[in-house]
């Protein structure tokens, strides 16, 4: 085709030809969009709705990931024995206690099946954290986030959307902050 | 898929280091290109260092303007390796402004890499580049296909889906393949001097057929994404700009390749297919 390059009315009509075939293929692949009152499917990924999890806490209170709809949640995968996890749990916590007002959750889900809960506890007693702290004692929640590795961070927004996914650590407190502050700011 | 791998206590993504290796493979095949055609390849080299560089410090410092208090509290967190605390559009606007910027320093000491020139370089670099950001889609199940049920669909966030990123990655292998054959036709230095013989491509015309070739990949292929960003709730944002930029690269190989052409029908020994220059005969009387 190339060689039609240096004859400019022949050229033209190649343009032409390829401007309708190129407006073709777009309304022909254009997508149905969205299912009517329905957002994307459940999945761990970026832009997926989050997986519902339901977990206990330390005193046995059942959390369930859908009760803090219209919140912009923060779900951090963690070890007591993962060094980045411990190094931005103060991250976390001084956070979840600044933006918790303004509609922020951070849910600090312990790998249980990869940890223990005494050694989880003395942690978290150790810094003295005031964010629910979860335990995924057999692993489930896990699997359904698809936790390859520790810290695993989920930024979800009030709409239970996935908007960000970190694997590894420890994330830098400005760097949690700022994407928190992106997402409070956008509207319900 | 293969989204991270696991070192001790460290944890590094799959497609930043594909994306890492794309780059050493990249800047290889730029000094080459650069040395085939007679240009320094160590200017070119220090062109692409500074306006990526230029991309990257920019684009972190303005995101951390628009988060200036939690910068200020935890000033470490600028050198955060994630990519999304940046300011994408100011980074670009930034490389644009550090590339104009050098290319216009060295013409005034009287070294100036003529632009078309410089982008037939680049081009092989970015055909490369290309791969590497597909394989780094396809290890992190990143730009994920639309639901469909084929032979070939994988099993992808919780749906049988197109592997959209394999087509990616065949259909960059192939342009970076098809560039490669198309590279080794040496430009000569300018449009007008057309001793090279006949096989020997205008300055830009492999930049262009890179573009136009890069352009209908995401025009075609994107219509098997399911990760599209839509425009009026059904048009694929990435096509119409894709078709915007295919007929731009066509238009321009026009352009290059007639003003070639043009050069070489004033030569002795013009081709064939010039137009046969009109001759007056005076009228006898």
């Amino acid at each position: 085709m190339m060689h039609l390059a240096p004859h400019p009315r022949r050229w033209a009509l190649v343009q032409a030809l390829v401007a309708l075939a190129g407006v073709a293929w777009i309304a022909l692949s254009a997508s149905p969009g969205m299912p009517q009152g329905g957002g994307p499917p459940p999945s761990p990924g970026q832009g997926f709705s989050a997986p519902e999890l339901v977990l206990p806490d330390s005193d046995g209170t059942l959390h369930a990931l859908s009760s803090y709809r219209g919140r912009v949640v923060v779900l951090n995968f963690w070890a007591s024995w993962c060094p980045p996890c411990r190094a931005e749990m103060p991250a976390f916590e001084r956070i979840h206690q600044e933006l918790a007002a303004r509609g922020l959750t951070i849910l600090a889900v312990n790998a249980t099946s990869q940890d223990t809960r005494q050694a989880a506890l003395r942690f978290t007693e150790e810094l003295g954290l005031t964010l629910p702290v979860l335990f995924d004692d057999n692993g489930s929640a896990q699997t359904s986030y698809r936790i390859r590795a520790l810290p695993t961070t989920f930024f979800i927004d009030r709409r239970g959307i996935i908007r960000q996914v970190v694997v590894g650590g420890p994330l830098a407190g400005a760097v949690i902050e700022s994407v928190v502050n992106d997402l409070l700011a956008e509207a319900d | 898929m293969f989204p991270t791998l696991q070192l001790g206590p460290a944890v590094i993504q799959t497609s930043v280091l594909l994306l890492l290796a794309g780059v050493w493979l990249a800047t290889g095949r730029i000094e080459r290109h650069a040395r085939m055609r007679g240009q320094n390849g160590d200017r070119i080299l220090t062109l692409v260092l500074v306006v990526v560089a230029s991309a990257i410090v920019t684009g972190r410092l303005a995101y951390a303007t628009q988060h200036l208090q939690a910068y200020l509290a935890n000033p470490l967190g600028l050198l955060s390796p994630t990519m999304a605390t940046m300011n994408l559009e100011v980074g670009a606007l930034a490389a644009l402004s550090a590339g104009a910027f050098l290319l216009r320093r060295w013409a005034r000491r009287g070294q100036p890499i003529p632009l078309l020139d410089l982008l037939d370089v680049l081009a092989p670099g970015m055909a490369v580049m290309m791969m590497a950001f597909s394989a780094g889609n396809l290890a992190s199940g990143s730009a994920y296909g639309a639901p469909a049920r084929l032979p070939w669909s994988i099993f992808l966030w919780d749906e049988w889906r197109h592997p959209s990123q394999a087509y990616e990655l065949l259909a960059a292998l192939g342009i970076w393949l098809l560039i490669e054959r198309s590279a080794k036709k040496v430009p000569s230095a300018s449009p007008h001097d057309t001793a090279a013989g006949p096989s020997t491509r205008a300055p830009g015309f492999l930049f262009f057929t890179w573009m136009a070739m890069a352009a209908s990949a995401r025009l075609i292929l994107e219509a098997f994404r399911g990760d599209s960003v839509l425009w009026g709730g059904a048009i694929r944002a990435p096509q119409v700009v894709a078709l915007i930029a295919l007929l731009g690269a066509l238009w321009s190989v026009g352009r290059v390749a007639r003003s070639r052409r043009s050069a070489a029908c004033h030569q002795p020994d013009s081709p064939s297919d010039c137009p046969t220059p009109t001759t007056t005969t005076s009228p006898r009387l």
